[in-house]
């Protein structure tokens, strides 16, 4: 073997690593040995396509380690609903909020036409929309990738420049709807692909046609984000149903499991409003607006229970599977 | 499995159909079923074959060292191979229905476009054999 492929099988050992090592053992020897077949005579290091390659399937193989493979196909299709979910959301502010003329005497500095920089974020995951329907997966995920970008930035961009941006109540559950989307799969389907594109340009014909309310206005805000919360998890349930009746498969539980934090995160203020009454905090009509630091923290709660839950079910299931050896370790299902 | 399989997953058991292969012949074969336009990369391969391993459709036939280098050879088993029936089965049954389809099209703006022969009963439907 040559000083090059010494140096070449090295590199893909040390890319390795990305697996459990349990399955290092039994598989790298033959997974490194396809690489460099697989490689060009003149190649002197993996590809970045090779480097993402082994990356990836180390996940995977930890995923499989613990009896967890269907979430990675649950995280596609999770994807699919939550890009959809995040490009109708920003149709819905962009027609409802941003467009129509806001009342002067609630701006402080307009981003003209616009009331404000929530309009380039919205903009920004329209495109996303539009990616999903006429580009490949990957530049897909580059326009999710730059719509979470914007969102990001409003908060810092509008402090620094004093234009208005749209409230963290609106932007936070965009942001976690944005991490799922970036999970888009790498083979979309069609349904898939078209879905952003239709529901987002269905949402933005409806919502100029009520008109609109021309500025962030806490009680309609937390209807619209309510609404998005209950469509999500109704649409993902009904889903997962299906595809367990149908295919026998989990992928659409998985789904669920995935998208309990952007459904968290947009019933925020509602499921404040349901601790401040149990807390005794409520107004003396009960139905006072819920005070920032309460918001904060159940958005801290909701975070951390939804991201823990992904853990929990992988750690239960896993046991669960061990302690019945008859079930397949990818899908959890008997064999018998 | 959930059906209907992937078209990776399709091409690997087809690959495999004939005789067992190791890894990278089995990456050499499904590019060449495909006509290139699918190249399995390995670790998107051994985790499919990992899959298909759990699944009961491919098993380890041989182990052998080629040049110092380890090569596991796959082979389809009989589940795998009736699954691989039933799909391309699948498959075909919606060629032949969209065949039918295009050819009834084809026949439709025929008659449109030359009223006379329609009527004397001449198809002048194109030839979508490459579908069939």
């Amino acid at each position: 073997m040559s000083g090059r492929q010494d140096r070449l099988e090295r590199h893909y050992r040390r890319l390795l690593l990305a697996y459990p090592a349990a399955y290092r053992v039994e598989r790298g020897d033959e997974i490194v040995g396809t690489y460099l077949e697989a490689a060009g005579s003149d190649q002197r290091l993996p590809s970045v396509a090779d480097a993402t390659d082994v990356l990836r399937g180390g996940m995977r193989q930890h995923l499989r380690a613990n009896r967890a493979a269907g979430l990675a196909a649950g995280a596609s299709v999770a994807a699919t609903f939550a890009l959809t979910a995040a490009v109708v959301l920003a149709a819905v502010w962009l027609a409802y909020i941003e467009l129509p003329p806001a009342p002067s005497w609630l701006v402080t500095r307009q981003v003209s036409p616009f009331w404000s920089l929530g309009a380039v974020v919205w903009i920004a995951w329209l495109g996303a929309g539009l990616a999903a329907l006429a580009l490949p997966a990957r530049l897909t995920r580059w326009v999710v990738l730059a719509a979470l970008a914007a969102t990001v930035a409003a908060e810092p961009v509008a402090a620094l420049s004093g234009y208005d941006r749209p409230p963290l109540l609106v932007l936070v559950p965009q942001l976690a709807l944005g991490m799922l989307a970036l999970g888009w799969p790498t083979r979309p389907t069609w349904t898939s692909r078209m879905a952003p594109a239709i529901a987002g340009t269905a949402a933005l014909l409806f919502t100029v046609r009520i008109g609109g309310a021309g500025h962030y206005y806490r009680g309609i805000d937390s209807e619209v984000l309510a609404v998005g919360a209950i469509v999500l998890l109704a649409g993902s349930l009904l889903l997962a149903g299906f595809s367990r009746a149908l295919h026998g498969d989990n992928r659409g539980l998985w789904a669920v499991l995935l998208l309990l934090l952007p459904i968290g995160l947009l019933a925020i203020d509602p499921l404040a409003g349901v601790v401040s009454e149990v807390t005794g905090q409520a107004g003396p009509y009960g139905n006072q607006p819920n005070e920032w630091p309460m918001l904060a923290g159940v958005t801290v709660v909701v975070t951390i229970l939804a991201t823990g839950a992904v853990p929990l079910v992988i750690g239960l299931r896993a046991r669960l599977i061990r302690q019945r050896p008859g079930l397949c370790p990818t899908c959890g299902k008997s064999r018998t | 499995m959930p059906t209907p399989l992937r078209e990776p997953t399709f091409l690997i058991l087809t690959a495999l159909a004939p005789e067992p292969l190791h890894g990278y012949a089995v990456v050499a074969k499904v590019a060449d079923l495909s006509d290139g336009r699918i190249t399995l990369r390995p670790g998107t391969l051994y985790g499919a074959l990992d899959r298909l391993g759990d699944d009961g459709l491919v098993a380890v036939e041989r182990e052998e060292v080629v040049e110092g280098r380890l090569r596991r050879y796959y082979q389809l088993t009989d589940k795998g191979t009736e699954v691989l029936y039933a799909e391309t089965e699948r498959m075909r049954r919606n060629v032949d229905a969209a065949t039918r389809q295009m050819r009834a099209r084809d026949q439709q703006a025929s008659s449109a476009a030359h009223p006379t022969a329609g009527r004397a009963g001449k198809s002048a439907a194109r030839p979508i054999g490459g579908l069939a």
